[in-house]
């Protein structure tokens, strides 16, 4: 009855239902009252109750006290003489039955407004809510189901489920569930109207009468589909990201820096905190690096951390304190890392040196990630690259370099020198010789004085022979003239430091340096420099292969002269030049060496000097050790070149 | 004369041997001079040979390679070996192989003549 349930219809129901009523309780009344019916007419008045009974609790209320008035009133009214047992009991029987219609309507209607209620909420529910009897037709259908399945109201009900939606479902364990407990809850499989295919989470109640016997199943069902497809998505996402970091070729790691980051916050003072400082003060600070690394802990680990840690499986790592493989070596690095890490940074980068499980050491470049994760967590990813190599094959390649260089040198300074030697001794022998010959012909009781004079002529032609030997070593020199341009000192002396840094850590030497902030610039030919620089440092560090009661140390230093020249120094803590030996020091062929060919000096000499500086040797003043130093023409003077190199 | 028979020198050097040869023949000992160890061995003159002097460093044939042939070969001539270079290989060489002597360059040829004649007089 669709007019029913608008507005107007339900107050015109209400009027007409009131109407009724009065004239009904009207007509009881008079007749009640009026006829000599001895039967208990009021009971008539229970109609009028259930009549109004729809229009809510307190209608239904009004008319049961109304209608008992009227009874009351009707009695008093139609036996006032007296009434008789028969009356009383009439009016008994009659109140009797309007309080008991009362009170069976008013509790119909508590009954029908929650039923009312409970049927609203079924349909409010975005779940689906289905209900079917025995056979498993559906009864009910909500709006939630309609919109789901795609079936109308009025297309479902009366169809059976299974037809509609081809359920699929574990049968025996939803009818063992049903049977057991009345109820099965859990995830099935159902087609839409178009054939899609959706997944449920359902919840199955079993109807039962008054009796207790089954009558049917109430469903309420949540759609799954979208958020298992969200999960899997999720799923395979991650999967695709766990197989690239396993599969990385280069070490990566993942581990918890809450507690780091919390120790190094609060060991550091306030006004560091956040600021580029507190790098530079963790790097100063291993004790407070070396606490708050222990502290760190490794969770996840890829196959190639695993092998760049020694350890034989990424299992192994899990769990470990990040701290065992910094060694003391690498605690400055790890107080810069940790340093910009806890100044909010999100990311640093460092080479250092990590120890293995097996107890190696690896040179790595490590680069650490700040992980957007929840508040107060620091997830730390942590990526590695193996340098080890690279870097001993550098290292090969500089020694290499070095060594050839050096025997390049030594070899033509060698070389030089036998073929000097050789070349000067032929005729130096002849000569000799043809002079001894000489004295003995004139010697004879008989002087032969043609003998005499064709051994002086061999002597002079013998003479000439080494002078022309040592033009062609002048000759050659001079095809090595230097060639003058500014110099930066400083950054000289650094590169030829670099150069000698594998001689001087293999003896065990350290290299120290100062230079002055406004040391001139001089003006020389890079390369010779150089090769003075060189030579003076390399024999520094062999001056310092015997020494053992002190450090070895080797220092060099750029300085300016008082008259304005650029001086460079190194000294060295060695055994220093034997006493006495100080002005022999540059001749050529002195060595205190006894391997040494003594070119170095002399011919450092001879380099120095006709670059237009000088060059100078003594004993430390205020030391053990040797220094040789050498000064340069500033810039803006011109260069003295010496003609004679060899004299 | 003072040394007997004949002394001879081989060394690559033309004035060197000269000036041995000179100053040996004005002491009045015959020399004969050659330019390599190979001309030595194939020289006529290699039957009179007495005492030789060679220098060590030539090209071909070395000195102690010569000195080693003439052993092989039986002569019983003294050797006397030259060289700007000692080193103690070719020192402990040249021991080894019943070197007489062994001068290093430049020498005194008054020396070297005494040497000679020590060596002829033994």
């Amino acid at each position: 009855m669709a007019g029913w349930t608008d507005i107007d219809g339900l107050a015109r129901r209400r009027r007409l239902l009131l109407g009724a009523s009065l004239i009904l309780a009207g007509a009881i009344f008079t007749f009640d009252l009026l006829s000599p019916f001895d039967g208990a007419v009021a009971v008539l008045y229970i109609v009028i109750v259930l009549l109004l009974a729809p229009l809510g609790r307190g209608m239904v209320a009004a008319a049961g006290a109304i209608t008992a008035l009227l009874a009351v009133a009707a009695f008093w009214g139609g036996h006032i003489t007296g009434p008789s047992g028969g009356a009383w009991s009439r009016l008994v029987v009659s109140l009797v039955a309007i309080g008991a219609t009362t009170a069976l309507s008013l509790r119909d209607r508590s009954i029908r407004t929650t039923l009312g209620e409970q049927a609203r909420i079924l349909e409010l529910s975005h779940d689906t809510v289905i209900i079917r009897d025995r056979n498993d037709v559906i009864l009910h259908w909500n709006e939630g189901a309609e919109q789901l399945y795609g079936w109308r109201r009025d297309e479902a009900v009366g169809r059976p489920c299974q037809e509609l939606l081809r359920s699929v479902f574990p049968t025996e364990e939803v009818e063992a569930a049903l049977a057991r407990d009345g109820q099965w809850s859990g995830e099935l499989i159902r087609t839409r109207r178009d054939g899609a295919r959706l997944v449920l989470a359902s919840r199955w109640l079993v109807r039962r009468d008054p009796e207790g016997r089954s009558v049917g199943v109430i469903e309420s069902s949540a759609d799954l589909t979208e958020q298992r497809r969200a999960d899997r998505q999720r799923q395979a996402s991650e999967e695709r990201y766990r197989t690239m970091f396993d599969a990385a070729g280069f070490a990566a790691w993942e581990s918890d820096w809450s507690q780091t980051l919390r120790v190094v916050r609060s060991a550091a003072p306030e006004a560091l905190a956040g600021s580029e400082a507190l790098e530079a003060w963790l790097a100063n600070r291993p004790e407070t690096v070396r606490a708050a690394i222990g502290v760190a802990v490794l969770r996840t680990a890829n196959p190639a951390a695993a092998r760049l840690l020694g350890a034989p499986s990424p299992a192994v790592l899990c769990g470990m304190s990040i701290g065992d493989r910094f060694p003391a070596e690498s605690l400055e690095a790890c107080g810069r890392l940790l340093g910009g890490l806890a100044a909010g940074r999100p990311g640093a980068e460092v080479e250092t040196r990590l120890e293995t499980l097996d107890g190696r050491l690896v040179d790595v470049v490590l680069r650490l990630t700040l992980l957007p994760t929840a508040q107060g967590e620091a997830n730390v990813l942590a990526m590695a690259m193996d340098v080890t190599e690279q870097n001993a094959a550098r290292a090969r390649l500089e020694e290499a370099s070095a060594e050839l260089a050096h025997a390049a040198r030594v070899a033509t300074l060698g070389q030089l020198a036998a073929s000097i030697a050789h070349e000067v001794n032929q005729p130096l022998t002849a000569i000799i010789n043809f002079a001894r010959s000489g004295k003995r012909w004139l010697d004879r009781t008989e002087p032969d004085l043609a003998e005499a004079d064709a051994c002086l002529d061999r002597i002079i032609a013998n003479g000439a022979r080494a002078a022309e030997v040592i033009g062609r070593v002048r000759a050659m020199v001079r095809k090595t003239a230097p060639q003058a341009e500014p110099l930066d000192l400083a950054a000289l002396a650094e590169e030829t430091i670099v150069l000698v840094q594998r001689e001087a850590r293999a003896a065990g030497a350290a290299i120290h340096r100062r230079w002055r902030d406004d040391a001139p610039m001089a003006l020389g030919d890079r390369v010779q420099v150089q090769q003075v620089l060189l030579n003076l440092m390399l024999n520094a560090v062999q001056a310092l292969r015997e020494t053992q009661e002190r450090r070895r140390e080797v220092t060099v230093t750029l300085d300016a002269t008082p008259e304005g020249q650029a001086e460079l120094a190194v000294k060295d803590t060695g055994p220093g030049f034997p006493n006495g030996a100080e002005d022999r020091i540059f001749r050529p062929f002195f060595t205190t060496k006894p391997d040494g060919m003594g070119m170095g000096l002399s011919i450092c000499r001879s380099i120095i000097e006709a670059q237009g500086g000088r060059i100078t040797a003594t004993n430390n003043p205020d030391g053990p050790g040797a220094c040789v130093a050498f000064t340069l023409p500033p810039v803006g003077q011109t260069a003295r070149r010496a003609a004679e190199l060899i004299s | 004369m003072r040394a007997g028979g004949l002394i001879c020198i081989v060394d690559d050097d033309e004035e060197v041997r000269e000036s041995i040869g000179s100053f040996f023949r004005s002491a009045g000992v015959a020399t004969r001079g050659f330019a390599a160890a190979e001309a030595l061995l194939a020289a006529p003159e290699l039957a009179q040979m007495t005492c030789l002097i060679t220098d060590l460093n030539m090209p071909g044939m070395d000195g102690l390679d010569l000195s080693e042939t003439l052993r092989r070969q039986g002569y019983a001539a003294p050797v006397i070996l030259m060289t700007a270079f000692p080193t103690a290989e070719t020192r402990a060489r040249a021991a080894a192989n019943g070197v007489a002597l062994f001068v290093e360059k430049p020498a005194d040829p008054e020396e070297l003549l005494d040497e000679v004649e020590a060596l002829l007089a033994a």
